[in-house]
């Protein structure tokens, strides 16, 4: 690939303040993206403690533990948390840190944008969670209790809640479109000499591809959301039957963003996955066109299936057999991808220290997704499996396992590198072992209880649903909990620890590991030239 | 090995084309949230 040298005594300027205000001025790529993290990893543990308020609600029938309204209410919140306050600034954390240093630029192109863009996120989550607290001093009746769909007429008639919840999700709307911004010029005019495009490291070529659906969907769900607040509070009728409008459109427009959201959170992962499993197995990557090729097609295909969400609407019968087979077509170049990942561990040298651990376990746990996803996508199924507990399980298995899981992998992969130390490794273990299985014992017994035909969303059940949801309470407890063993090597990691090399791992390859661990405050001050 | 240390001018004029580009997306961006609230069935 390429050698370099740094200066790292030379700095460009000289101001390097201290304290919160080097962090509310910053416009360093590494310490906006461990921001980012940061955030991403509070955020993970406030939408995680909402859901083990709800499974405890769930542990036995009956109402225990909240009011229906409660419940419905954590259920949305802890969606939109996870979703647009955990997952996604813990991938653009990833593109701040390590794109600048995987494509041998300074920085990112655009710097101050990058500081705007992550300074939005906290005040838009603090309005998601502020209803919560409102309402504890008798203000409003509590945060959104939707779902994190924002389904009319549900939410033409909510409360404040939704209010707050549209000004944030508009918040965070524009700091994802400016992240965005910022990663596609960076990619296109900031890459060394010699980092063709069919060089760029898969990682990038993932954020690349997500960065463009997200400047494509997120206006359209800006665009819905504020439709939404017109009806609500100036006489619209959008989504209103009764005034000529209808709530139909807005599931199209919900969806036209959702779906490849979900692709958002997944394509920086996918990016990711090939990296480490390369170092472990000691192999390079096997298919890297097929997989940039497959990207871009999954990239494609997610704007054009959205209504597979909606199948039960009362869509025409083309429409139905249309977004079935788009929807269903999303598993070729899907497939593409898991043959690319295994052939690349075919017959290497492979070790499985705890970022391959989670790789691996993230193949494995991703498929489950991926093949519950083909059976949802067919309509005669999704018919009887809409709106059940399979859905939960399926999409747990596609954005914990797959988004969740994935971030971990990068955060053990990379943290050597960001802190210049190396975390613990048995611990790093104990927690894969712990949340794989914990995460299986949480979300199995749901697949059984929405074939059997639970409804989600619902803070009571019949009686013949109780085993199941206790045995997925119990698994739920365990993985949260486990979480913290997570939260805990990180910041052991951050404070100290055996020194890390600058190559960190004996199969790494890529720019990146030819800078220091951690790499000097300015990334590259040499061009490094890539042949 | 060719390695030569980032000059001013390259990295402006890097800087000015990502400048405009993101101008362009970002009124790309704007144009489709008008476009959305003027949807009609």
């Amino acid at each position: 690939m390429s050698s370099i040298t740094t200066h790292p005594a030379e700095h460009h300027d000289g101001y390097h303040p201290g304290g919160f205000t080097r962090w509310l001025t910053t416009t360093n790529h590494k310490d906006i993206g461990t921001m980012y993290m940061t955030f991403s990893l509070i955020m993970f543990f406030v939408g995680g403690l909402m859901i083990l308020a709800v499974r405890a609600e769930l542990f036995q029938p009956g109402l225990q533990l909240m009011k229906p309204e409660f419940f419905n209410q954590l259920i949305g919140v802890h969606a939109l948390v996870m979703i647009f306050a955990a997952l996604m600034p813990a991938a653009t954390g990833f593109a701040n840190w390590m794109i600048p240093l995987m494509i041998g630029a300074p920085d990112m192109a655009l710097p101050r944008l990058n500081n705007w863009g992550f300074w939005l996120l906290p005040p838009a989550a603090i309005l998601l969670t502020l209803p919560f607290t409102l309402a504890l001093f008798g203000v409003g009746d509590g945060a959104i209790a939707t779902g994190w769909t924002f389904y009319a007429p549900l939410s033409v008639q909510g409360g404040m809640g939704v209010d707050f919840a549209i000004l944030a999700v508009h918040i965070l709307g524009i700091s994802s479109i400016m992240g965005s911004i910022n990663i596609i010029v960076t990619i296109f005019n900031m890459r060394a000499p010699g980092m063709t495009m069919m060089k760029l490291p898969l990682f990038a070529w993932g954020w690349l591809i997500t960065a463009f659906l997200l400047i494509a969907t997120l206006p359209v769900l800006a665009g819905a959301v504020t439709m939404l607040l017109t009806d609500r509070h100036f006489g619209t009728h959008f989504f209103d039957a009764a005034g000529g409008g209808d709530p139909i459109l807005f599931q199209h427009l919900f969806w036209f963003f959702g779906h490849p959201e979900v692709y958002i959170l997944l394509l920086p992962v996918w990016g990711l996955i090939p990296h480490v499993l390369s170092t472990f197995s000691r192999k390079p990557t096997y298919g890297y066109k097929a997989q940039v090729y497959s990207f871009i097609a999954i990239g494609l295909l997610s704007v054009i299936v959205w209504a597979h969400h909606f199948f039960t609407a009362g869509l025409p019968v083309p429409a139905l057999i249309y977004f079935m087979f788009s929807t269903m077509a999303i598993s070729l170049p899907l497939a593409v991808l898991f043959f690319c990942w295994i052939a690349t561990m075919w017959k290497g040298a492979m070790t499985f220290e705890t970022p391959m651990l989670f790789a691996v376990g993230f193949i494995v746990l991703f498929g489950i997704a991926g093949l519950t996803g083909l059976i949802l996508a067919d309509v005669a199924a999704d018919a009887q499996y809409h709106h059940s507990y399979f859905v939960v399980a399926h999409f747990h298995y596609a954005l914990f396992a797959g988004g969740i899981m994935g971030v971990m992998t990068g955060v053990y992969y990379w943290l050597p590198k960001w802190t210049g130390h190396m975390y613990s490794e048995p611990l790093g273990k104990l927690h894969f072992w712990l949340t794989v299985v914990s995460f299986n014992l949480t979300f199995i017994p749901q697949f059984f209880l929405g074939l059997a035909g639970m409804p989600r969303r619902i803070p009571d059940y019949a009686l013949q649903f109780a085993e199941f949801n206790a045995i997925s309470t119990v698994g739920a407890f365990i993985l949260g909990i486990s979480q913290l063993l997570f939260a805990w090597n990180v910041w052991m990691c951050v404070r100290g620890g055996p020194k890390a090399t600058a190559r960190v791992w004996e199969g790494s390859e890529g720019l990146e590991w030819e800078l220091p661990s951690p790499p000097p405050h300015h990334s590259w001050e040499v061009q490094p030239q890539v042949r | 090995m060719d390695q030569q240390p980032f000059s001013n001018a390259d990295l402006e004029r890097r800087r000015a084309a990502s400048r405009r580009l993101a101008w362009l997306i970002g009124a790309v961006a704007v144009l489709v949230y008008v476009v959305g609230l003027f949807i009609k069935r």
